[in-house]
C-alpha cells in the first residue's frame, strides 16, 4: 500500500508540479501580453470583436491572444522549458526607439518644471525607460510538496488572478503608457516604443543605448532618484515564488526637436530670464534711469538713451537669437567719441536695453558672492546732486566691478541654460555684463572726448574685448578706471584735470586691456577667451558673435569649470585693483607729480611703483569702492583729500594686490569674497574722525556710502594680512598728512 | 480625464448598477444649498461578501429531500469605502495650487481632482496587491465572482482617510 501509495503521490505530486508549471507559464504569458499590448503594440480596436484571434482566458482575464510573431518567438523560449528549476527569468524592456529620428533631429526630455533636457546620443539607438522583471525562484520543499499541492494550486491561480489584474491596471498608470501615447500621436513620428524579451539569467547590457541607471537629467538638480521602483507581492508556492517586478523613469516626456529648435528654445530662455531680470530691475532703479539720462545728456554721447526709449525695451523678450545676441555681446555705444575706438558694429537699440539692464543690474549683484554692491548701489541712488553724471559712473564701476561674477555665472548660465541655480544670478550677470560693456563704451568715449592719447590704447584693448565676456573682464579695469575718469570728467568737464584724469584712466584701461599684456589681462583674457569659446560654441550654430575673437578654447567642462574657478579669484583681484587705481586717479588729481607710469607700474601689477609716496601698499580702500559706485568716488575724494599718499597707497595697495595676484589667488580669493565687507579704507572705519574730515573735504562725498564703506570695514575679516598691512599703511600715511 | 482605469465590458448590469449608485450619491450629498457652494462630502461604500458555507444549513425535507437552503448570512470579506469630496467650481478655492495662470479655477480643479483619482487608483492596486489571502476562492469565471453591494452613505464632516475613487473600479475587475 505504501508502496503504491507512493509513486501515486508522486504521481500526483508530479501532476501538481506540471500544473504549476502551466500555470507559471501561462503567467509568463500572460503578463508579457498586458505589458506588450499597453505598450509596443496598437491598441486592438475591439477586444472581442474579432473572432479570428484567440482569447486568452488565462487568470480570469480575457485577452485577444497575441498574433505577433515576434513575441511569439520570443516567448518560445519560454514555453520550451519544463522544468520549474530552470526557469528562467523573463525581462521584458520598453524603450523609446531612435532609430527612426533624422539626422537633424534631436531627443530632448523635459522634467516637471518644463526644463528641457537633451539625451546625448551619438551612437545609442534606444533609451530604455521601463523594464519588467517576471521571475519565477524555485526553491522546492519536498516534505510539504504532498500537502500543499493540491489545495496549493487554486490559491496560486487565484493570487495570479488578482496579480494579473494588478498589472494590467497599473501597467496603464506608469509613464510609459504616457509616453506610448505621445509617441503614437502624429506629431512624434519617428519615435517609437518597443520591447525587447531578454533573458534574466544573462547579464543585462546597456550597449548603444541609454541604460535605465543613466539620468538624463542632471542628478543634482534631482530630489530624488529618477527612478522609481514597484515591487508586486510574490506568490509563494511550495514549488518556488513567482514575482514581479517593475523599475522605471519618473520623466517621460520625450520628444523629437530639430536642431533649431532647441537652440532657438534656450535662447528664448536665457532671454526670458534675462528680461525678467531686467524688469526686476528696472522697476526697482527708476531713478538711475533718469541720472543716467540726465548723464548722457551732459557728456553729449549718444550712448545713453533716453530712459524713455530704454523703458520701452523693458520686455525684449523677442526670444530670438539677436535678442540674445545683444545681451551677451558687448554693445557699443555710439557715441561720437567712439570713433576711434573701433568697437563691435554700433547698436543703438542695445544701448538703451544694456543701460537700462546695467542700472538695474545693481539688484542682482546683492545676491550671492557677486552681491556686494547692491548696499552700496541703493544708497548711491541719491548721489551728491553736483555729480549725477558720477552717480552713473559709480554704477557703471560698480557694474563692472561685479562683472567678474556675472561673467562666471553667465558661464554657468551659458553651460546650463536651464540650470536653476546660477540662471537668475548668470542672468542678472548677462544683463550686467550688456551694461558692462555699455559702462566701459560710455567711458571710452568720455576718455576719447578729451582726446587722451590713451585713447587708442583703449581701442584696441576694447575692440579685442568687446565681445561677450573678454570685453567686461578685459575692460574691466579700463572701464572702471574710465568711468572712474569720466565721473570725474563729468563732473568737471571742462576741467584741464580731467584730462589727466582721463589720462591717468585710459591709462589704467589700457593697462589692463588684453592686448597690454599684463600679467592680469593675462590670466583674464584667457579665461575670458574661454568663456567666449564656451560661450560661443554653445551658441554657434546661429550666433555669429565675430566680433569676439574669443579662440577656440575647448568646450570642456573641467577646463570650464577650472577656469571659472580662477575667474571667482580674478575678480575679487580686479575689484581691488580697479579701485586702488581708481583711488590713485583721484590722487593723480592733486599730485601731478603721479605720472601715468605710476599708475601703469601698479596697474602692471608688477609692483606698485613706489615712487614717493606710492612706497608702502596702501590699504585696499579702493577695492570695495569698486564694486560699489557709490563709494568710489567717495572713497577717491576722501583719499585725494586726505593725502596723496594715501591714495598712493591705495594704488600701492592694489598694485601689491596685483603684484601678489598671481601668486596668491587664494588669498584674493578671500579678500574678494569679504571685499564688500572688509576692505575698506582704513582711515574710514578706523578714523571716524579722519573720515569725517575726509568727508568734509570731499565736496562730492556720499554720507550713505561712506558709511557703508565704514561699516564694511568694520566687517573686514581678520584673514588678511594684506589689508591689515594696508590699513596701517593707509593710517601712516594719513596720519602724515 | 485622460486616467485609464480598468472597466468590465459589455457588462450592463454593473454599469447600470454604477450609474444608479452614483446618481443617488450626487442627489444626496452633493445638491449644493448653500450659497456659496461650499465642500461637500460623500461616502460610497463597496461590500463583498460571500456564502460562507459553513453555515449552510442542511434541511431535511419531509420527504427525504435533502435541500441545502442557503444561509441568509452572507459575510463580508471586503468592505472598501470611498470618501468624495466635492469640489465647487465656483468659490473660494485658496488652497489650490497655482497654476500655469492659463487654467481657470475650473480646469485647475479638475486637473486636481484628476491627479486624486490617479493617486487613489494605485493606492488601491497597493493595498489589492498587498492583501490576498483574505479572498475567497474564485471558483468561477464569471465577471464578478463575488456577490457585492454598493452603498451611498451621505456624510456631513470630511473624512481622516483618503478618498478611495477606484474603488468601484475594483469592483468592476472582480
Amino acid at each position: 500500500m505504501a508502496k503504491t501509495a507512493a509513486p501515486a503521490a508522486e504521481g500526483m505530486a508530479n501532476k501538481q508540479k506540471l500544473k504549476t508549471l502551466q500555470v507559471v507559464q501561462n503567467f509568463f504569458t500572460k503578463v508579457l501580453q498586458v505589458i506588450v499590448q499597453s505598450r509596443s503594440l496598437a491598441e486592438p480596436k475591439t477586444p472581442h470583436g474579432d473572432s479570428a484571434s484567440k482569447i486568452n482566458k488565462w487568470f480570469n482575464l480575457y485577452m485577444a491572444s497575441l498574433d505577433d510573431e515576434g513575441v511569439r518567438h520570443e516567448l518560445r523560449a519560454w514555453k520550451a522549458h519544463l522544468d520549474l528549476t530552470l526557469f528562467p527569468p523573463m525581462i521584458i524592456e520598453t524603450c523609446l526607439d531612435l532609430s527612426q529620428l533624422s539626422a537633424h533631429e534631436h531627443v530632448v526630455l523635459e522634467d516637471d518644471s518644463k526644463s528641457v533636457w537633451p539625451v546625448l546620443e551619438g551612437e545609442l539607438r534606444e533609451i530604455v525607460v521601463e523594464r519588467w522583471l517576471i521571475k519565477f525562484d524555485c526553491h522546492s520543499q519536498p516534505a510539504a510538496q504532498n500537502a500543499a499541492n493540491t489545495d496549493e494550486l487554486p490559491l496560486m491561480y487565484k493570487q495570479a488572478i488578482i496579480l494579473l489584474r494588478t498589472i494590467y491596471s497599473l501597467v496603464r498608470l506608469l509613464p510609459s503608457f504616457k509616453l506610448r501615447k505621445l509617441v503614437c500621436k502624429p506629431s512624434s513620428k519617428n519615435l517609437a516604443l518597443v520591447n525587447h524579451f531578454l533573458d534574466g539569467s544573462q547579464p543585462v547590457t546597456s550597449k548603444n543605448r541609454i541604460g535605465l541607471s543613466k539620468s538624463i537629467i542632471p542628478q543634482h538638480l534631482l530630489g530624488e532618484s529618477h527612478l522609481t521602483q514597484r515591487d508586486f507581492a510574490p506568490i509563494v508556492t511550495s514549488l518556488g515564488t513567482l514575482s514581479v517586478s517593475v523599475v522605471y523613469r519618473n520623466h517621460y516626456l520625450f520628444r523629437a526637436q530639430d536642431q533649431e529648435e532647441r537652440l532657438s528654445s534656450q535662447f528664448a530662455t536665457s532671454d526670458k530670464e534675462l528680461a525678467e531680470n531686467a524688469l526686476h530691475r528696472l522697476s526697482l532703479d527708476e531713478t538711475a534711469l533718469a541720472k543716467t539720462q540726465s548723464v548722457s545728456s551732459t557728456l553729449g554721447s549718444r550712448v545713453v538713451i533716453p530712459s524713455a526709449q530704454r523703458q520701452d525695451s523693458k520686455t525684449p523678450f523677442r526670444g530670438s537669437f539677436e535678442q540674445f545676441r545683444e545681451r551677451f555681446l558687448v554693445l557699443p555705444c555710439t557715441s561720437d567719441h567712439l570713433e576711434r575706438l573701433q568697437m563691435s558694429p554700433p547698436r543703438p537699440a542695445n544701448i538703451p536695453k544694456s543701460v537700462g539692464q546695467g542700472r538695474n543690474s545693481f539688484q542682482p549683484f546683492r545676491v550671492g558672492s557677486i552681491g556686494s554692491s547692491s548696499p552700496p548701489h541703493q544708497g548711491s541712488h541719491s548721489p551728491a546732486p553736483s555729480n549725477p553724471h558720477s552717480s552713473m559712473v559709480e554704477r557703471r564701476v560698480s557694474i563692472t566691478s561685479n562683472r567678474s561674477g556675472s561673467n562666471a555665472s553667465l558661464i554657468a548660465l551659458l553651460r546650463n541654460p536651464r540650470g536653476g541655480t546660477s540662471s537668475s544670478a548668470a542672468a542678472t550677470n548677462m544683463n550686467v555684463s550688456g551694461s558692462q560693456n555699455h559702462t566701459a563704451s560710455l567711458a571710452r568715449s568720455i576718455a576719447s572726448s578729451h582726446g587722451s592719447h590713451l585713447a587708442h590704447e583703449e581701442g584696441p584693448g576694447e575692440i579685442v574685448g568687446t565681445p561677450k565676456f573678454l570685453s567686461s573682464f578685459g575692460s574691466r579695469q579700463s572701464r572702471r578706471f574710465s568711468s572712474t575718469s569720466g565721473k570725474l570728467a563729468g563732473a568737471g568737464h571742462h576741467n584741464d584735470s580731467n584730462t589727466s584724469y582721463m589720462g591717468t584712466s585710459l591709462d589704467l584701461g589700457s593697462s589692463v586691456a588684453p592686448s597690454s599684456g599684463i600679467y592680469i589681462d593675462d590670466d583674464i583674457s584667457s579665461f575670458v577667451r574661454m568663456i567666449d569659446g564656451k560661450s560661443e560654441l554653445r551658441l554657434s550654430t546661429s550666433s555669429n558673435n565675430s566680433g569676439s575673437r574669443s579662440s577656440p578654447h575647448s568646450n570642456d567642462q573641467s577646463s570650464h569649470a577650472d577656469a571659472l574657478n580662477r575667474f571667482h579669484m580674478l575678480k575679487s583681484q580686479y575689484q581691488q585693483l580697479g579701485d586702488s587705481v581708481n583711488a590713485s586717479l583721484v590722487l593723480q588729481k592733486h599730485y601731478s607729480s603721479r605720472d601715468n607710469q605710476s599708475i601703469d607700474s601698479r596697474l602692471t601689477g608688477s609692483k606698485l611703483a613706489n615712487s614717493g609716496n606710492l612706497s608702502s601698499p596702501p590699504p585696499p580702500t579702493i577695492s570695495p569702492s569698486s564694486h560699489d559706485n557709490t563709494n568710489l568716488p567717495s572713497i577717491s575724494s576722501r583719499l585725494t583729500g586726505a593725502d596723496h599718499e594715501a591714495g598712493c597707497g591705495s594704488g600701492g595697495s592694489s598694485g601689491s594686490y596685483s603684484s601678489k595676484m598671481p601668486g596668491s589667488v587664494s588669498h584674493r580669493s578671500r579678500s574678494a569674497s569679504s571685499d564688500k565687507k572688509d576692505v575698506i579704507s582704513g582711515p574710514v572705519t578706523t578714523r571716524p574722525g579722519q573720515g569725517i574730515h575726509y568727508h568734509d573735504v570731499f565736496e562730492d562725498d556720499d554720507e550713505s556710502t561712506e558709511f557703508y564703506s565704514r561699516n564694511r570695514r568694520n566687517k573686514s575679516c581678520d584673514g588678511n594680512d594684506i589689508d591689515y598691512d594696508n590699513d596701517d599703511l593707509l593710517f601712516e600715511m594719513t596720519d602724515t598728512r | 480625464m485622460d486616467i485609464p482605469y480598468p472597466m468590465a465590458a459589455e457588462c450592463p448590469d454593473i454599469d447600470s448598477l454604477i450609474d444608479h449608485q452614483i446618481d443617488l450619491l450626487i442627489k444626496q450629498c452633493f445638491t449644493s444649498t448653500q450659497h456659496p457652494p461650499t465642500h461637500t462630502f460623500g461616502q460610497v461604500v463597496v461590500l463583498f461578501s460571500h456564502q460562507d458555507q459553513l453555515k449552510t444549513k442542511k434541511k431535511t425535507g419531509w420527504f427525504g429531500n435533502v435541500k441545502e437552503q442557503a444561509s441568509e448570512d452572507m459575510v463580508v470579506w471586503e468592505k472598501w469605502t470611498i470618501n468624495i469630496n466635492c469640489l465647487p467650481i465656483t468659490g473660494d478655492i485658496g488652497n489650490l495650487p497655482e497654476g500655469d495662470g492659463v487654467m481657470n479655477n475650473a480646469e485647475r480643479l479638475l486637473q486636481l481632482s484628476a491627479a486624486s483619482f490617479e493617486s487613489n487608483l494605485l493606492r488601491i492596486l497597493e493595498i489589492v496587491d498587498k492583501h490576498k489571502s483574505h479572498v475567497p476562492p474564485i471558483v468561477t469565471l464569471e465577471v464578478a465572482p463575488f456577490p457585492y453591494t454598493i452603498a451611498v452613505t451621505p456624510s456631513a464632516k470630511p473624512p481622516s482617510e483618503d478618498e478611495t475613487w477606484g474603488h468601484l473600479i475594483k469592483k468592476m475587475m472582480d
